[in-house]
């Protein structure tokens, strides 16, 4: 009996200790993920895209320098959020803006798959005797090294980027800018009537082959811009123009292929919920391509001081045709600053849920449709301590959502950029 | 009055003294009876002596032993086993000389002289090292940042436990444990000093390790004064408690609250363990010992609910440190009694 109840024992013991449970419950870290980046105290998130292949993904965003100046840190990450390189010490940047103590703000990423570049837009700003000078900054990064092919434009703030289609076999881009000058036959000339938007067609010899004005009274800014397959151009931006929205309200236009908007242009408002008759402002932040139609994001500045996000669809002639108020799960104001096509036919959604409870501002999703807001499914990121605010998402070929963020350790800098493998339905689990 | 109480203590002792000496007198001549073969007045001799305490501790046991050889020699099964044993009982585990009789050694091997459980009661300090299954830092940057650090920590148990003797020197051990353990994480949110994060990461559990002894020289008939052994066996382990203690998160406003990785759902409580160890016994008397354990334990599932692993604002964002898959590994050392328990009876009836 002893002998038995021994070798019992020590058979059992090798059993147990020859299988290691494994971790059925434990994604790995290719399937969800929360990562940090930055470089110093101070970081932003402007934008992510696409890799140079399907497991990688590129990271756009502003850092600020030792001498507290922000410039564009992109950088590019594998499919487990780690850094595999950044274009920091990148010397077409150095030599661009050689000797200048301005700020440098990136707006806008994003890949060009026909030629193996992601295309970059955004702007510069310095103040000289009293003034403030702009210009945008454009160009192309190499997929292969990072190494840019960057440009300066004087007088206009670069929003959006696109490659236009050409037969000539010349690369020419599309910049959608913003300025208070008028931009006719070749002439440069102030406008009186503020800020407008202009688009600027260009190649990489700095040709520009046409510049357009659109825009009314006051200030008129660009978010996006598309193009048609019959070449026609889509642009979504903002306006101050009176009109029966008062405030400021979306601006979408459709163009011909050389800019010009003799195919019309609309200025929508959102009907506020609860408080129609107040002037908000509506202000879009992203656009994205939705089974050709565009759905346009954004957030409603109250004239009470509260803040909500909204949602927009314009058709391929670029007139709206939904427009809605977010009411968030959590009853708390909200602003959307960017979108995606979700793994269904909806729209994901990110921003900022604001004055969460003791967390402060926090990084905020949600799902949307050309119907309303699907309940209950909301979701909010970030820490207690600062606010916080997801700035980007893409959807990964599996589902996966993948949002950059902007997480706040603090109050005011103290930001670093963060990076979240999510699930199709926002959440950091399986 | 005083001198009346002094005289009285005196009367007493003296007493007592002549009582002694009668004692002691009557089993001198009780066993020269015994050698006589004059067996018939032993018990009565002997008896009174017993009932009131007159023989010493070394006496009591001859009388006893004396008493139940009187009553095998006389076929008195009964009283025989009665007189052996109470002879147990004031002698556990009565060692046979080789001059007894052999009808003593065939009753002797009839009854349950070993004891039918050793008890302890151990206290420990612990080193714990975390063995990381998977790694997931924060840090996404590869600049340079240094990789996050994990360093022993220390800590304390107590435990009891109830042994059983198989025999041959097998013996099963277990019983409950009580380890407080915790080990040291130092990593960077960006791979930059002033976002730093470090903490204590503090476990208490509940344990009932099971397992198989080996001791040398268990059987040795001359009681030797330290007996080695070697062990192996498993452990079930419930965590009463754990997460991280002094926590810390540098840069922007720190972050410094202690988190419960069992409330916020992270960490699972149930494992197990596999554990080995060497040990001695050091003989207190003659039956007794007191233990010195040093004892490798080893858990085997991976504490981290990894579906969980993100789903804590205040872990993944405040203190900016993803949960990492973990083993543990202790090393302890402990000091202990060990009390071996009695309940004399006969096996078998002829």
């Amino acid at each position: 009996m002893m002998k038995f109840t021994a070798y019992l024992f020590i058979i059992f013991t090798i059993i147990i200790s020859s299988c290691v449970q494994p971790d059925e419950d434990s994604p790995a870290q290719e399937e969800l993920f929360v990562k940090y980046y930055g470089v110093g105290a101070d970081n932003e998130v402007v934008g992510i895209a696409q890799g140079a292949n399907e497991n990688t993904w590129i990271l756009y965003g502003t850092t600020f320098t030792e001498d507290e100046t922000p410039r564009p840190y992109l950088l590019e990450v594998n499919n487990a959020g780690t850094e595999l390189k950044n274009n920091l010490a990148d010397s077409a940047y150095r030599k661009l803006f050689e000797g200048f103590t301005g700020s440098v703000y990136p707006v806008k990423v994003k890949l060009d798959e026909g030629n193996e570049e992601y295309l970059v837009a955004g702007y510069y700003e310095y103040r000289v005797a009293g003034n403030d000078i702009y210009g945008g900054f454009w160009g192309t990064i190499s997929k292969s090294d990072l190494t840019a092919n960057l440009h300066k434009i004087d007088s206009m703030r670069i929003k959006d980027i696109i490659r236009t289609t050409e037969a000539d076999g010349v690369d020419k881009y599309l910049l959608l800018c913003e300025a208070n000058n008028l931009y006719k036959k070749g002439q440069v000339v102030p406008s009186s009537k503020g800020v407008d938007i202009v688009l600027s067609k260009r190649d990489m010899n700095d040709s520009v082959y046409w510049e357009k004005n659109h825009g009314f009274e006051g200030e008129d800014q660009g978010v996006s811009i598309f193009e048609k397959s019959n070449g026609h151009l889509i642009v979504v931006g903002y306006t101050e123009e009176e009109n029966e929205y008062k405030g400021t309200n979306v601006f979408t236009l459709e163009t011909t292929e050389r800019g010009t908007s003799d195919l019309g242009s609309v200025v929508k408002g959102v009907t506020s919920l609860g408080n129609e008759g107040q002037i908000n402002d509506d202000i879009p932040y992203s656009v994205i391509e939705n089974n050709g139609s565009y759905s346009i994001v954004g957030e409603i500045n109250k004239a009470d001081g509260s803040r909500a996000g909204f949602y927009m669809q314009i058709g391929a002639d670029a007139i709206p045709y939904i427009s809605y108020e977010l009411d968030s799960d959590y009853s708390k104001d909200c602003g959307l600053y960017a979108a995606t096509l979700g793994s269904g036919n909806g729209v994901v959604a990110v921003g900022t849920v604001y004055d969460f409870n003791a967390r402060k501002n926090e990084g905020y999703l949600t799902r949307l449709s050309a119907t309303g807001k699907e309940e209950s499914l909301d979701q909010h990121y970030g820490t207690i301590s600062g606010n916080d605010a997801a700035k980007a998402i893409i959807t990964l070929p599996d589902g996966d959502l993948l949002v950059g963020l902007t997480i706040a350790f603090g109050e005011n800098s103290d930001k670093k950029m963060a990076l979240l493998r999510l699930n199709k339905n926002g959440e950091l689990k399986n | 009055m005083r001198r009346i109480f002094l005289l009285f203590i005196i009367f007493v002792l003296a007493g007592s003294y002549a009582f002694a000496q009668s004692c002691t007198q009557r089993l001198k001549d009780a066993e020269a009876d015994f050698e006589a073969g004059k067996l018939t007045k032993i018990p009565d001799q002997l008896n009174n002596c017993l009932k009131t305490g007159g023989f010493s501790a070394e006496e009591e046991i001859r009388a006893r032993k004396l008493l139940t050889l009187v009553y095998i020699f006389m076929d008195d099964e009964s009283n025989a086993e009665d007189a052996f044993i109470s002879l147990l009982r004031k002698d556990p585990e009565h060692d046979i000389d080789e001059t007894d009789p052999q009808e003593f050694k065939s009753f002797y091997k009839q009854f349950q002289v070993d004891p039918i459980l050793r008890i302890s009661g151990k206290i420990s300090t612990n080193l714990t090292n975390v063995n990381i299954l998977q790694e997931y830092s924060p840090n996404g940057s590869t600049g340079d940042g240094e990789a996050t650090t994990y360093s022993y920590g220390t800590g304390f148990g107590f435990e009891a436990t109830a042994d059983k003797y198989l025999g041959k020197g097998f013996e099963v051990s277990g019983g409950p444990q009580f380890r407080l353990s915790h080990f040291n994480v130092a990593g960077e949110v960006t791979g930059e000093d002033d976002y730093a994060v470090s903490y204590k990461f503090s476990m208490a559990a509940l344990r009932v390790p099971v397992m198989m002894r080996y001791v040398f020289w268990a059987e040795n008939v001359e009681r030797k004064k330290v007996l080695p052994y070697v062990f192996a066996g498993l452990s079930a382990d419930y965590l009463l408690k754990a997460g991280t203690k002094t926590t810390k998160r540098d840069g922007g406003i720190p972050f410094s609250d202690d988190l419960d990785f069992k409330k916020l759902d992270v960490i699972r409580p149930w494992n197990y363990s596999l554990l080995y160890g060497v040990g001695a016994k050091l003989r207190v008397k003659k039956v007794h010992f007191i233990t010195f354990e040093a004892r490798y334990d080893n858990s085997r599932r991976n504490f981290i609910k990894g579906n969980n692993r993100y789903v804590n604002p205040e872990i993944s964002f405040d203190l900016a440190n993803d949960p990492f898959d973990f083993h543990t590994n202790h090393i302890s050392f402990s000091a202990g009694l060990n009390i071996s328990l009695y309940n004399p009876k006969r096996l078998i009836s002829e």
